[in-house]
């Protein structure tokens, strides 16, 4: 899924309802996965019940949603439906202000789901995932983006020891922005659609060895921008390039036991990727500037890149309560996210690899250490990993790559590490349940051409982050939970001197990132009243505090010359979000 | 399309509930560096050189006039002219100098460093006229000036816009390229809500009927658009990662040498419906 936030990346673009299960891979992800660097999010959607109909739903101040599930033929076929839309756009009608009441500003998601058991052999699954945002002003601008996804999955029992697992997925994102200048309407338009093909084969040879194997296939069609005009007098329509990919991996993994306290995976993945003709491609120098193009007919490979991808995790039980785990993995990134602005924006660019950008390659090394702790009540855990990434790419200083066809002359490479200590303590039941966890670790980049080529900490670099979670159940009736998270301050450039140019104010740089923002620490607050536990009515009452003790979390911090002090300059902090209450009511009949 | 994203800026900020706080930092001292302003026109004036150094934060603003170097700009490569100071890192030509068409070379040398930059004055595109319009944004509405031009076809240009209100200069950077608009009547909307820069509440409002606002229009080369418009860049603060403007300067200079041409339109603020 492309850019898997709303409303720039305030809001999740899962709805918590429609969630079966969630598998969160940090390190050792097995061979079925791949394409991505980062961590590797697997989520399942609720089925539906297929025994009788249920409803839940909440209503609450900033959104409200519905799902209903329920069987379509008692036994053999069930169907789950939600919806959720954000209304904040309601409260701006109010306002006095027409400026105002003028914006649009709301998403909503749905998630449908029905699956078959077509006989004991055969199931088939259909599910799509449709969210949309929109944002905008009346006659000035207006933004809108999404994701649309539908998956088609035959589950296949071949005899009772294999099993096959055929899924067929169409995605697709775009984004449309448009801007009224004068009389004329101008609008950007940008798609990434993706078919997808994936085949898996699961055979259980005996209890303690299994073979997972199979292919995926992906068609990445690319439209970076589309520039159109209500009057071609005004500004020239444009089509940027199109990029076609073409995306193969074959993988296999082996889990085995080898022994009664050591278990393996291990397995690997040959992945493919092959641009394709069909459009114009730039040609550039040693010092990335256009000298040409090439055109290639549709259908043509341009280029192939092969890359085995070899993963290895063992997990060694030292005794009833510990055990020790250890993975390799390798990983390649074939489309590449770009960007360069503050907040997570639905313009944000994604690149395929070409002949001037290599994929992104990041080898892994974990070693952790798990225990349980007064028989079974609690579970400790320690990890350390490193990280090694080759052909990093990052926007040159002063990039504009909005509105531009060719970015690769904006682009810088490097390499990149993170390494790190992971300490978890966690109480899974009882009343009162949750988790202390605690992670030390480095994030960093060097990349050619920026920070006079030595390394310097990511955005993402945070040196201590803690985070303490609690739920506590009072009785029957009242519930509470608190969760507190610290983060080290953000890696940020600040500037080391000044000067004046052109009679304005100019803060000189020397350091990519050599500076901390603030520290970043939350306290959210939560409680739950059962209000009604029917039989076949049950409700309860949400409330929630955000930000509880209302701490100025540093949103974005800049320089400018003083208010109030003519001749001098100083450092303001922006924040959002201090405090914020949140009250919905949930129901499930 | 630098507008796009700063509507978006302008739409995002009345809705999000933001709060302002002026914080200490600590700052690292740099060692200064020299800064070059470069300008030469077609407006039947001498060529300017300023040369300064950066100071450091906590210092007040201000020009450091660096004194005492040999600076030439030479025109089509013809023989070098020296500069005078006349003031303290102020260098002139002795003569008035730059015709569009032309190039020019600066070199600027300090008692340890030598600087080059070349910059071609473009022909001159001519300015058709100055007007006025209401846009109404999210909490306000503002009178924005056009200025409008045909630009010709065939090939790149690129201008640059210095707007003055009742005479004083207005501290922005406007630049504009072709790029969607190459032979096309162009209508370019100066984006003035007001100086933010201004302690005066009064001045929040923008432009108000009565104003006297001139525009200068300049056409620039492409290394000195590059420099404007990272240097645009810079004093917003936009980008993830804050970085110095692109120099048209070898050598290690901040700063830009400019060879543009320049032509000026004035107009008073009507009063609008």
């Amino acid at each position: 899924m492309y850019n898997a936030a709303h409303l720039l990346g305030f809001f999740s673009t899962f709805n918590s309802d429609a969630i079966r299960d969630l598998t969160l891979y940090k390190g050792g992800m097995p061979a079925q996965y791949g394409g991505r660097l980062s961590s590797v999010m697997d989520l399942r959607m609720n089925e539906g019940n297929n025994q009788h109909m249920g409803v839940t739903g909440s209503l609450g101040l900033i959104s409200s949603k519905l799902s209903l599930e329920g069987p379509i033929q008692k036994d053999r076929s069930s169907f789950f439906l939600s919806a959720r839309r954000t209304y904040a756009d309601m409260f701006l009608k109010l306002s006095s202000d027409e400026g105002i009441r003028n914006n649009t500003l709301y998403f909503y998601d749905i998630n449908a789901k029905a699956n078959y058991i077509l006989s004991p052999t055969n199931k088939v699954f259909f599910s799509l995932y449709s969210g949309r945002d929109n944002m905008g002003v009346r006659d000035l601008f207006g933004m809108a983006w999404g994701n649309t996804t539908a998956t088609l999955r035959w589950n296949h029992v071949l005899n009772a020891r294999f099993f096959s697992n055929t899924s067929f997925i169409l995605s697709k994102y775009n984004y449309r922005v448009s801007l009224d200048l004068e009389d004329t309407r101008v609008s950007i338009r940008s798609i990434i659609q993706d078919w997808n093909l994936k085949q898996e084969f699961q055979y259980y040879h005996n209890p303690g060895s299994t073979f997972r194997f199979g292919f995926h296939s992906v068609y990445h069609t690319l439209t970076p921008g589309q520039i159109r005009s209500s009057d071609p007098e005004s500004i020239h329509p444009k089509d940027f390039q199109k990029r076609r990919a073409w995306e193969n991996a074959l993988y296999a993994s082996h889990t085995l036991k080898v022994s009664p306290s050591v278990n393996v995976i291990y397995g690997m993945r040959l992945s493919a990727f092959s641009i394709l003709g069909g459009s114009d491609y730039y040609q550039l120098n040693g010092s990335r500037e256009v000298t040409g193009t090439l055109s290639y007919p549709k259908g043509s490979f341009i280029k192939t890149y092969f890359r085995p991808e070899p993963r290895l995790s063992a997990n060694l039980r030292l005794s009833e309560y510990s055990s020790l785990k250890t993975s390799f993995a390798r990983n390649i990134q074939n489309l590449h996210l770009l960007s360069n602005s503050t907040l997570s924006s639905p313009t944000d660019r994604w690149i395929p690899s070409s002949e001037y950008i290599k994929p992104e390659i990041s080898d892994q090394i974990t070693l952790g250490y798990f225990r349980s702790l007064h028989e079974g009540d609690l579970e400790l855990s320690a990890e350390a990993y490193y990280k090694d990434m080759q052909h990093q790419i990052d926007y040159k200083d002063g990039a504009d790559p909005v509105g531009k066809e060719i970015v690769e002359t904006e682009l810088l490479f490097g390499e990149g590490r993170a390494y790190g200590l992971e300490f978890c303590l966690k109480k899974p039941a009882g009343r009162l349940s949750g988790w202390i966890g605690y992670t030390l670790s480095r994030t960093e980049k060097r990349i050619e051409g920026i920070n006079q080529n030595r390394w310097y900490p990511a955005r993402q670099d945070h040196t201590h982050d803690i985070s303490v979670v609690a739920m506590w159940d009072l009785n029957e009736r009242w519930s509470f939970s608190a969760s507190w998270v610290f983060l080290t301050g953000q890696a940020v450039t600040f500037p080391s001197g000044k000067y004046v140019v052109d009679d304005q104010t100019v803060f000189y740089y020397t350091e990519r990132n050599g500076y901390r923002s603030q520290p970043y620490h939350r306290l959210d607050l939560g409680a739950t009243c059962q209000l009604t536990r029917g039989q076949r009515f049950r409700s309860e009452l949400s409330i929630s505090l955000y930000n509880a003790y209302g701490r100025a979390n540093p949103f974005m911090i800049v320089f400018r010359d003083s208010k109030t002090l003519p001749g001098q300059t100083e450092a303001v902090k922006y924040s959002l979000f201090r405090m914020v209450p949140s009250v919905s009511y949930n129901f499930k009949f | 399309m630098h507008r796009a994203s700063l509507l978006f800026w302008i739409f995002l900020l009345p809705v999000l509930p933001a709060c302002e706080e002026v914080i200490h930092v600590d700052l690292n001292q740099a060692a200064p560096r020299l800064v070059i302003e470069g300008i030469v026109t077609d407006a039947g004036d001498r060529a300017v050189v300023y040369l300064s150094q950066t100071r450091s934060f906590t210092e007040e603003t201000g020009f450091t006039g660096v004194s005492g170097a040999n600076i030439y700009i030479s025109e089509n490569q013809s023989e070098p002219v020296l500069l005078t100071e006349t003031a303290p890192g102020v260098y002139q030509s002795p003569t008035p100098m730059g015709a569009p068409g032309n190039t020019y070379s600066l070199r600027v040398e300090t008692q340890s460093e030598i600087y080059t930059a070349t910059s071609a004055m473009p022909l001159k595109i001519p300015a058709d006229s100055l007007y006025f319009r209401k846009e109404v944004f999210p909490g306000q509405s503002y009178i924005l000036p056009y200025i409008a031009f045909r630009d010709p076809g065939g090939q790149t240009d690129y201008y640059r816009f210095r707007l003055l209100v009742n005479g004083t200069f207005l501290r922005r950077v406007d630049v504009y390229d072709d790029e969607y608009t190459d032979g096309l009547a162009v209508q370019e909307g100066l984006f003035y809500l007001g100086d933010e820069d201004n302690a005066d509440p009064a001045d929040d409002d923008g432009l108000l009927p009565g104003d006297e606002v001139t525009v200068e229009m300049q056409c620039i080369d492409y290394g000195v658009y590059r420099y404007f418009f990272t240097l645009r860049q810079t004093l917003e603060q936009s980008a993830v990662s804050p970085a110095n403007p692109e120099s048209n300067i070898s050598g290690g200079a901040l700063g830009y040498f400019n060879a543009c041409t320049t032509q000026q339109i004035t107009r008073t603020v009507p009063n609008l419906p």
